[in-house]
């Protein structure tokens, strides 16, 4: 059997170096527990807006509140829906090639950026809901008496225009980091 | 083959000694600095924790940290900040003017291969280093995606990219 001299030289040369990082149990640590914070927000901010309007329904026994927890648990069981349909096809096997990991981070950004969408149709569904809900059921009588009330334009009009912008920053990133992506495979594929 | 009977720390305990080493040089081919292949060698053990439950010997054990260090390597690639230029020479050819900070470690004879491997296109620095790293054909194909065949042509070119630099 032929012997490859300058491939043996070469991964004697390239084993020479060790470097792993010093500490790695600890940081490796933290970076669960950071994985097991976003799961556990995620489930704490359901809980609590889903279960605290349904608790209150069943507390004050109010129609305009339980309309409140209706309206509440139909959003979440929208928004849930559209989490599961845009995350298909794209969960991450183990054992996924590098050719395979790449086609999928490109279906992920592109998911990412139908998601966005998404969001925002789902986010104007919950303003429209909640400024029709405290409209009706509130002592206002002019709409736009109503609608220029100071914690209407802080939460609905302020905060939609941080949300939106917060969007756009997002989009513009996804957008870039898709073009790289496919930049990679072109380069891969060329390779 | 008894992967359900250890504990996920025990298992990870035991693929990191036994490839761990492998692991760092693997970041640091696609890395500029200490410490971003600390991270990336980080995320690269994170994600091989989170994947093992789901892991039932499909494929070697090798492959399978390999395919999950490379995918994080590919991630950490995309996702780093970097001039419109220099992405670009991640991809194709790297520029020939080191940074200060390389410049000094490369006097030290053995981060002449490093540096060189570094400065590969991405597509042959993924095979080199899985050659470097005492995997055959049929292994690298397995933990790229590609054929065989594709394998040998882009080791044949890499090393000659290699020889020219070295």
């Amino acid at each position: 059997m032929e012997i490859d001299l300058e491939l043996e030289r070469w991964q004697g040369e390239w084993r020479a170096h060790e470097a792993i990082p010093a500490d790695l149990a600890r940081q490796v640590a933290r970076g669960r527990r950071w994985m097991w914070w976003g799961v556990a927000s995620e489930i704490a901010v359901t809980a609590v807006v889903g279960g605290g309007s349904l608790g209150w329904a069943l507390v004050s026994r109010r129609a305009d509140v339980t309309m409140l927890a209706a309206g509440v648990w139909t959003i979440i069981a929208i928004a849930w829906t559209l989490s599961v349909l845009l995350r298909r096809g794209a969960w991450q096997p183990a054992t996924m090639t590098t050719a395979a990991f790449l086609e999928l981070s490109i279906l992920r950004c592109e998911r990412g950026l139908q998601a966005l969408v998404a969001q925002a149709a789902l986010y104007v569904v919950i303003l429209g809901f909640d400024l029709v809900w405290l409209y009706s059921f509130g002592a206002e009588t002019s709409v736009w008496g109503f609608l220029t009330r100071p914690a209407v334009v802080l939460i609905a009009w302020i905060g939609s225009l941080v949300a939106a912008t917060a969007a756009l920053w997002y989009r513009r990133r996804l957008r870039r980091e898709r073009a790289r992506l496919l930049q990679l495979r072109r380069a891969l594929e060329e390779g | 083959m008894t992967w359900r009977a250890e504990p996920r720390d025990e298992r990870l305990d035991a693929l990191l000694g036994a490839h761990g080493a492998a692991l760092g040089r693997l970041a640091a081919s696609y890395t500029r600095t200490g410490a971003e292949r600390d991270d990336l060698f980080q995320e690269i053990v994170l994600a091989i924790w989170k994947a093992l439950p789901r892991f039932r010997g499909e494929c070697s054990e090798r492959t399978f940290i390999f395919r999950i260090a490379h995918n994080r390597g590919l991630a950490h690639l995309v996702k780093r900040r970097a001039q419109a230029d220099g992405w670009m020479e991640e991809l194709d050819v790297a520029s020939p003017a080191p940074d200060p900070e390389q410049a000094l470690a490369k006097a030290q004879e053995g981060r002449r291969l490093l540096d060189a491997v570094q400065r590969l296109p991405i597509g042959y620095r993924q095979v080199v280093t899985l050659t470097l790293e005492g995997l055959g054909y049929a292994e690298i194909a397995d933990v790229l995606g590609i054929t065989e065949s594709n394998v040998g042509a882009r080791l044949t070119r890499a090393r000659q990219m290699l020889r020219q630099r070295l």
